[in-house]
């Protein structure tokens, strides 16, 4: 069980003033609090036991109280008496009942009890009392395949035991990051919730490259084609597609099929450009009829 | 324009929510953290701009910092931003090596 010294908290012993405790106050929101810190959890934390602090020592009613209880509670002795004395409770020296009622409470939760609070010990802040703080920010992460966002669909995921359902544009980038707001953290006082952040992750499992909209490939051609032209069948992301091969093709020229590449994002029914590679395969294991015909060729080429 | 009057929330509406002033939000319009929309009586402020301007009542009313330290320490908050893009890039950039 932790004990919460508030005094330590605010970097204060006890006998500090009403107005050390306003400036330590001051001193240590202002460097905690979470818009100057943003993305930093521990800081956030910081940032609500220096308000809790502050909520406790800058009433001087609660500052009585914690010191009075707050600073004794550990000491059982002490307590024992002190019970004893107000007869409160239950005569017969059960000493065991004070401690044991206690020792299972999460000691914040005990000074909610202390001071009355019920849900957010924000609420009943004096001072800079009821400032409405929007909750934590989230993070997470989807990762998806290439052929998962080829087009809209929508996707399950599990955030802090909760479940959201969003949509992902087709052609949504690796490592985008995309807020749903509101899908954050609980907002304090009646403060917003904070924001949701997702990050895609998108791993690759075609064989094309991909560069921002538009795919790269490669694609065999045989000689001959190559040499005579013709026509063949390229496999694009989604289907195939027939195309010419000018006669005389040039292994490692590109020919770019357009809008055959990747779904551009947020602008439906609009594709990047295919750029395919053609890589001429070169005969291997002719025939000896083949290899004759090979030479003859040569030998008009040459002559 | 139905469209853009959802987006809208009304500088009344927000500094009631708020409990702040209207002085303090037409001051950070002034320093340029801000733009106010004029559409006939109201004064009108974007959605998008809620997070921002709700980060700025914040650092007024929790730390009591005027219109013009926002102003600075949103300058520093946008540079800490982009060094630490430029930091986790470099960080990942080492890793690959």
């Amino acid at each position: 069980m932790d004990f919460i010294d508030y005094y330590k908290i605010l970097e204060l012993d006890k006998k500090a003033s009403e107005s050390d405790i306003k400036k330590a106050y001051r001193r240590l929101a202002r460097k905690y609090h979470p818009d100057l810190n943003p993305r930093d959890k521990s800081a956030e934390d910081k940032f609500k036991q220096v308000n809790e602090a502050n909520e406790v020592l800058s009433d001087p009613e609660k500052r009585k109280k914690y010191d009075r209880y707050g600073k004794d509670w550990r000491h059982a002795d002490a307590f024992e008496k002190e019970q004893s004395q107000r007869k409160t409770y239950a005569s017969g020296g059960e000493q065991r009942a004070y401690s044991g009622h206690y020792t299972e409470e999460d000691f914040s939760e005990f000074f909610n009890s202390m001071f009355g609070g019920q849900g957010s010990r924000f609420s009943k802040a004096g001072g800079s009392a009821g400032v409405k703080y929007k909750g934590a920010d989230y993070k997470a992460e989807l990762h998806l395949n290439l052929t998962d966002i080829l087009e809209t669909k929508k996707h399950t995921l599990t955030v802090n035991e909760k479940q959201i359902r969003i949509t992902v544009p087709a052609g949504i980038s690796d490592e985008q990051t995309i807020k749903i707001r509101g899908y954050g953290g609980e907002g304090i006082n009646g403060g917003p919730n904070g924001d949701l952040y997702i990050t895609f992750k998108i791993s690759n499992d075609t064989d094309f490259v991909r560069d921002g909209d538009h795919l790269y490939g490669k694609f065999d051609v045989d000689l001959f084609t190559a040499v005579l032209g013709g026509e063949v069948i390229i496999p694009t992301l989604k289907s195939k597609v027939k195309v010419k091969i000018k006669p005389g093709t040039q292994s490692g020229s590109t020919i770019r099929l357009k809008e055959k590449g990747f779904p551009k994002y947020k602008m439906e029914n609009q594709f990047g450009d295919l750029y395919v590679e053609l890589q001429v395969k070169i005969p291997e294991n002719l025939t000896e009829s083949q290899k004759e015909l090979f030479y003859k060729l040569k030998e008009i080429s040459h002559g | 324009m139905d469209r853009n009057r959802n987006e809208l929330i009304t500088l009344r509406s927000f500094c009631h929510f708020h409990e702040i002033e209207v002085s303090f939000v037409i001051q950070v319009q002034e320093e340029g953290l801000l733009e106010l929309l004029q559409i006939e009586e109201e004064t009108f402020i974007r959605e998008e701009e809620l997070s921002k301007l709700e980060r700025m009542v914040r650092l007024y009313k929790q730390l009591r910092i005027n219109a013009e330290g926002i102003g600075a320490i949103m300058q520093l908050l946008e540079k800490i931003e982009a060094l630490e893009v430029e930091n986790e890039m470099l960080k990942k950039k080492l890793s690959d090596k």
